[in-house]
């Protein structure tokens, strides 16, 4: 996939509001393979509801979204799979890690489906990441910053066209924050994958290529 | 797979499954029981000879003091032109005296007999067996198998003689002496090709008796001793009403077997329907367990359909889980069937000659049947439900 194109999308719930002023919303927006952007917004603009959209789990919207030239309204339950085992990867803002696994098998889960990652590989990124130790650890024993970072991990453990990070730092220091921005921007020339992130205050310190107002 | 399963199999409940084992197993128990019992059973009650079609009656006469038990043309033909009737033909009788002479064991037997035939297509007999050969002068005979019995049992063991199986016995050279008036007779041989246990009497074949009626005893009157017919369904109340209304007799298969084998058909029925109720509600209680178990793990089935992972490999855990659950459940119980037919075959098997001479196919088939059916229907319902989650937006 090389293109997410949003074309006079809206939330249901804001199909109404005449008010609306958003380079998204009721507007044409394009994401392009290979670039980062940023989504900044403001709370209940709709932020979750996006990426809830362009990740399939929901459908209440009105307008477009199309991956290439596909609506993806038309997706079956399996072109939804696919989509999501080798092109559409997420780290999604509630994380949806599984408690009673450790963290290694939180990522080892999803890498089984399409193997990407290496063990060794994701033993440097925990390494890397400050959580080396925590292989181990029950995800449910681990605060939400180290499970933030997990998360991470298991989002890269896939074939990607866009990685969707929806609100990836907001329990990191700046530091930590730094250590994953370098992580996605190796990760992202290597595959040539594109970004879209989306913040409601704080966010990475990528050198977007675009940063739209939702 | 190792750690889906891991996630999934939380909230098991091995109390559940536990009670759905067992119920599944007992009900499983009794429908192969059933089965198994009816396939025992239904090959003594049908005999094994196979020498006549399925459901016929034998029509005869109540002997009278002095008076006529045959049948004349009209009367054979208003039997033939009932609704219940399929086919229908003609005992004939020997109108001549006939000797028959063997040796066995160096004791010469001789006895005064009979003959009667019953046209060729009721008995099922290799026809060329069954044919009368002018040439060797020799009569193809078929005995009732109580004349076996009847000598095995009385005869030989009062006078101190062996005992004689069926097989010997078709061995045995006989010697039919057919009287031509006086003093004169025509000697032939006859052979034993097969014993029935459904009509009593010595048949021979139709064509032997008619020639042999008109060559010895042409003046006489050919009339039909009894009459055997063919009907599509021997419970059917009009046999019955007629016969008593012309006041006939019946004998045969149609009559006692048919109804042993409506009652073994109604017991095996009614124990297969109380093993099926056990399996439905067992089934039932699997089935809630199951969804009790997707119920509170949807949240984890969920997030693996959003992380990538198929329904059908979500749902694979619990179909596995229910097809190992029954696949062991047919195993255990089919191995319940066999230990209870050895030891119901050992304990009748000195009663009952011919018990448990049968196989299990028809339980096994039964038995790997239903599990395949209860086996799909529980991955149906795990699929849908999984679908359903996966779906969900």
């Amino acid at each position: 996939m090389d293109k997410i194109t949003l074309n006079n999308a809206v939330a249901e719930i804001f199909a109404q509001r005449e008010d609306l002023r958003s380079d998204v919303w009721l507007n044409h927006a394009t994401f392009e393979r290979g670039k980062i952007y940023l989504i900044e917004a403001e709370s209940g603009t709709g932020k979750s509801s996006l990426c809830s959209y362009l990740y399939g789990q929901r459908g209440d919207y009105r307008g477009e979204i199309l991956f290439d030239e596909r609506d993806i309204r038309r997706f079956t339950t399996a072109e939804w799979c696919r989509v999501r085992q080798q092109s559409l990867s997420i780290l999604f803002q509630d994380l949806k890690l599984f408690g009673e696994l450790t963290a290694l098998e939180n990522v080892e889960i999803k890498n089984r489906i399409s193997p990407t990652l290496t063990h060794q590989e994701i033993v440097s990124l925990f390494e890397e990441l400050g959580i080396g130790d925590k292989l181990a650890s029950r995800i449910n024993r681990m605060s939400y910053g180290q499970q933030q970072r997990v998360a991470l991990v298991r989002a890269l453990a896939q074939p990607i066209d866009f990685l969707l990070l929806d609100e990836p730092i907001s329990h990191l220091d700046d530091r930590n924050s730094d250590i994953m921005r370098d992580i996605i921007l190796r990760y992202s020339r290597r595959e040539g994958f594109g970004v879209i992130a989306t913040s409601i205050g704080k966010h990475m310190t990528f050198d977007y290529d675009k940063v739209l107002k939702l | 797979m190792r750690l889906v399963r891991k996630l999934l199999s939380q909230h098991l409940s091995v109390v559940q499954l536990a009670g759905f084992f067992v119920a599944n197993l007992i009900g499983m128990v009794v429908i192969l029981a059933g089965v198994q019992i009816y396939a025992d059973v239904k090959p003594l009650i049908e005999g094994d000879d196979k020498l006549f079609g399925k459901d016929f009656i034998v029509i005869s006469k109540p002997a009278k003091m002095m008076g006529d038990i045959t049948f004349d043309a009209k009367e054979v033909e208003e039997i033939g032109s009932q609704p219940f009737v399929k086919d229908y033909g003609e005992f004939l009788s020997s109108q001549y005296r006939v000797d028959a002479s063997l040796n066995f064991m160096g004791r010469g037997i001789r006895t005064h007999m009979f003959f009667e035939s019953v046209p060729d297509r009721f008995l099922d007999v290799d026809p060329a067996l069954w044919r009368y050969d002018e040439q060797t002068k020799m009569i193809p005979i078929i005995l009732p198998r109580s004349y076996i019995n009847l000598y095995n049992l009385g005869f030989s063991t009062a006078r101190g003689l062996p005992q004689i199986s069926e097989g010997a016995m078709k061995a045995i050279q006989i010697q039919i002496r057919i009287n031509k008036g006086g003093r004169d007779n025509d000697v032939y041989s006859a052979e034993i090709v097969d014993f029935t246990d459904d009509i009593n009497t010595i048949l021979v074949p139709e064509s032997f008796m008619r020639w042999a009626n008109d060559h010895y005893v042409p003046e006489k009157e050919k009339k039909s001793s009894r009459v055997i017919v063919e009907v599509d369904n021997p419970a059917d109340s009009r046999i019955p009403a007629f016969l008593k209304d012309k006041g006939y007799l019946t004998e045969g298969k149609g009559d006692q077997a048919s109804k042993a084998m409506f009652l073994l058909k109604v017991c095996v029925a009614v124990i297969v329907a109380i093993g099926a109720i056990f399996s439905i509600l067992s089934m039932f209680i699997l089935t809630l367990s199951i969804y009790l178990l997707v119920e509170k793990n949807s949240e984890k089935m969920a997030n693996l359909c959003l992380i990538g992972y198929t329904p059908a490999r979500v749902a694979r855990p619990y179909t596995s889980l229910a097809a190992w659950l029954n696949i062991t459940i047919v195993a255990v119980a089919l191995a319940a069937v066999w230990y209870l037919r050895e030891a119901y075959t050992t304990k009748l098997g000195t009663i009952i000659d011919g018990i448990g001479e049968g196989s299990m196919h028809l339980s096994i088939l039964c038995g790997v049947a239903i599990t395949l059916a209860i086996i799909i229907f529980n991955a149906v319902i795990i699929r849908r439900k999984v679908n359903l989650l996966a779906r969900k937006r």
